[in-house]
């Protein structure tokens, strides 16, 4: 499952607007995982991305103990992803988080 | 490999008497006054054991919501109308039972015959098991930590006494009533150095993460031992983020930020983050915040917002975010010698952000070993053979459950350990409170200089203002004590 985090505009960080955004999310195949004050969570499979977002998303996996840090855990590519139709007037930005690092 | 003719496990979950949704469609966390509404008609019930094994399933057992169901490759995908693969299968936990099994390719669809797809809501084959604990000794660690010919500190005594946190200890206070959210790689409080110190303290899973007792890469465990240490008497709650079955399925850590907040922690440290200098020979900062981290960004200004001391680490040489953000309390490394001076760590994070104007990274620092040490500094507990275990450069066993080691992932929550000390002692103390007291009592640091990887190659030397390698300094929560 890919990691997915849809910062809402700051006039949708309301309760009607994200339960608009959180059925068509549904719709698309998204699962929500967490709603908070101007953001929603959401992990979407493999397949049903390349449905959405029309190309697959890069794997990553974890990178090992370094230098100057215990690696990353595994995950995918960050990227700024388009916004499906429908989604623009309610969402800013929709992305996948990059593998995070531990410091 | 299996053969044909090998039995598969199914799991059969049904459709609800009360509730049609079924217990795998239901969108929400399941919780124990809703499990009722999926138990199902217990006339069904039966009428699908006899459908079922007319097909030619055998049945091993049923519980309330589901039943397990043994059959043939051929009679799944016949009754079931989809088509099996065949799977690899290796996980990081543990051995596996089957290193190969038949199941549905991602997406499949399903076409069951009518009378079982009126009853059934989903048939689930039933992955191999992972024997946790069979790749890690069966030996458990000592409670008392291996020597090493080096010099280090251990904990709980030498982190506190070096923090000059024992002094608070004597006034009775140790974080008491305070409740600390930690989000990292998982929790695993079953070694002896844990369970000896009593501590309050809980493991809980983000969305994607499992095992809530596991800690196979080892970081959350050892770095939450600097926490504990410093303020054991706190509510501690240790948010996961590791699947170590499918690495790539780990939560965010904006999944673990809104995990913690459901706890409705008052402060939330988190040793990790995002590395954002462009990958050229200079380590460039960036100059905007991409959008790729504007959510949590978002989530963080309206935490603190709340009242909620956030901390995150300044990162080790790492251009670190969220470590940078204004709202957070940042904290960098300074490294006590044994003689006793107190030197800025050249491992970790110190910087002017370009980002937010006027940012300078760290606040204030903890205790952090030096680069040419490779940061072996603090001895610390963890889950025997887990990753950082099995590193052998720091004179200890591979899996003897002890492990030296440093970073801003353990100065971090060394603050957020004496901040849970004075929250005790006031719990109206806001961030912007905690910021200004620990900047004016953290011991001045005039050595050394930090990490010239976070600046753009050139080192920030230590002088004798707030704003050098280590910010404020070296905290020291007894002088902090005294201004409550």
């Amino acid at each position: 499952m890919i990691n997915i985090e849809i910062l809402l505009r700051e006039e949708s960080r309301n309760a009607s607007s994200k339960a608009i955004v959180q059925a068509k999310l549904h719709e698309l195949g998204f699962e929500i995982t967490g709603i908070l004050s101007a953001s929603i969570s959401a992990k979407i499979s493999e397949a049903h991305f390349v449905k959405v977002f029309g190309r697959s998303a890069q794997a990553e996996d974890p990178r090992p103990l370094a230098a100057s840090d215990f690696g990353s855990l595994g995950g995918y590519a960050g990227q700024e992803l388009p916004l499906p139709p429908g989604l623009d007037q309610y969402v800013e930005s929709m992305t996948i988080p990059p593998p995070v690092t531990l410091f | 490999m299996p053969d044909n003719n090998e039995l598969l496990k199914i799991a059969i979950s049904f459709r609800g008497a009360n509730n049609d949704l079924g217990l795998t469609k239901f969108p929400a966390r399941m919780r124990a006054d809703l499990i009722q509404e999926f138990k199902p008609n217990p006339q069904k019930v039966s009428q699908t054991i006899v459908a079922l094994q007319e097909k030619g399933f055998e049945i091993t057992g049923s519980g309330d919501l589901t039943m397990s169901v043994r059959g043939y490759k051929e009679n799944f995908e016949q009754h079931f109308g989809t088509q099996l693969e065949l799977r690899e299968y290796s996980s990081d936990a543990g051995l596996v039972t089957e290193d190969s099994f038949y199941y549905p390719p991602d997406e499949a669809n399903w076409n069951a015959d009518h009378f079982l797809k009126e009853f059934i809501d989903e048939p689930y084959i039933q992955w191999p098991h992972i024997l946790m604990g069979q790749r890690f000794p069966s030996v458990r660690p000592s409670l008392f930590p291996p020597r090493v010919d080096y010099h280090h500190l251990r904990v709980p005594g030498d982190v506190v006494l070096t923090l000059n946190a024992a002094k608070v200890h004597k006034e009775g206070i140790t974080g008491k009533g305070v409740r600390v959210a930690m989000i990292d790689t998982g929790f695993n409080f079953d070694h002896p150095y844990f369970q000896e110190g009593g501590f309050n303290a809980t493991s809980i899973l983000a969305p994607g993460a499992t095992d809530p007792e596991l800690d196979n890469n080892g970081h959350g465990t050892a770095e939450s031992a600097n926490l504990l240490a410093v303020a054991p008497g706190v509510s501690f709650i240790g948010v996961k983020l590791s699947n170590e079955t499918n690495p790539r399925a780990s939560a965010s850590i904006l999944e673990g930020f809104q995990e913690a907040l459901s706890h409705n922690p008052k402060i939330i440290t988190v040793s990790m983050g995002y590395d954002l200098a462009l990958k050229n020979a200079q380590r460039s900062h960036l100059t905007s915040l991409p959008n790729t981290y504007k959510a949590l960004e978002a989530e963080i200004v309206n935490a603190v917002s709340k009242g909620i001391i956030v901390i995150f680490a300044a990162g080790n040489g790492h251009v670190a975010f969220p470590g940078r953000m204004p709202e957070v309390l940042s904290i960098g490394g300074a490294y006590v010698q044994e003689n006793g001076t107190v030197r800025a760590s050249d491992y970790a994070s110190s910087f002017l952000s370009k980002i937010y104007p006027g940012r300078r990274v760290p606040d204030f620092s903890g205790l952090v070993g030096l680069a040419r040490n490779n940061a072996q500094y603090l001895m610390l507990p963890l889950q025997p053979g887990c990753k950082i275990d099995r590193n052998d450069s720091d004179g200890t066993g591979q899996d003897d459950g002890w492990a030296v080691i440093s970073g801003t992932s353990a100065a971090a929550p060394q603050i957020a350990g004496v901040c849970a000390l004075l929250l005790e002692k006031d719990p109206h103390l806001t961030s912007t409170d905690l910021r200004s007291i620990l900047r004016r009592t953290s011991l001045n640091v005039t050595l050394g200089e930090g990490s010239s990887a976070s600046n753009g190659g050139v080192a920030i030397p230590e002088t004798s203002t707030l704003n050098g390698p280590t910010g404020a300094g070296l905290v020291d929560a007894y002088a902090a004590l005294r201004q409550l």
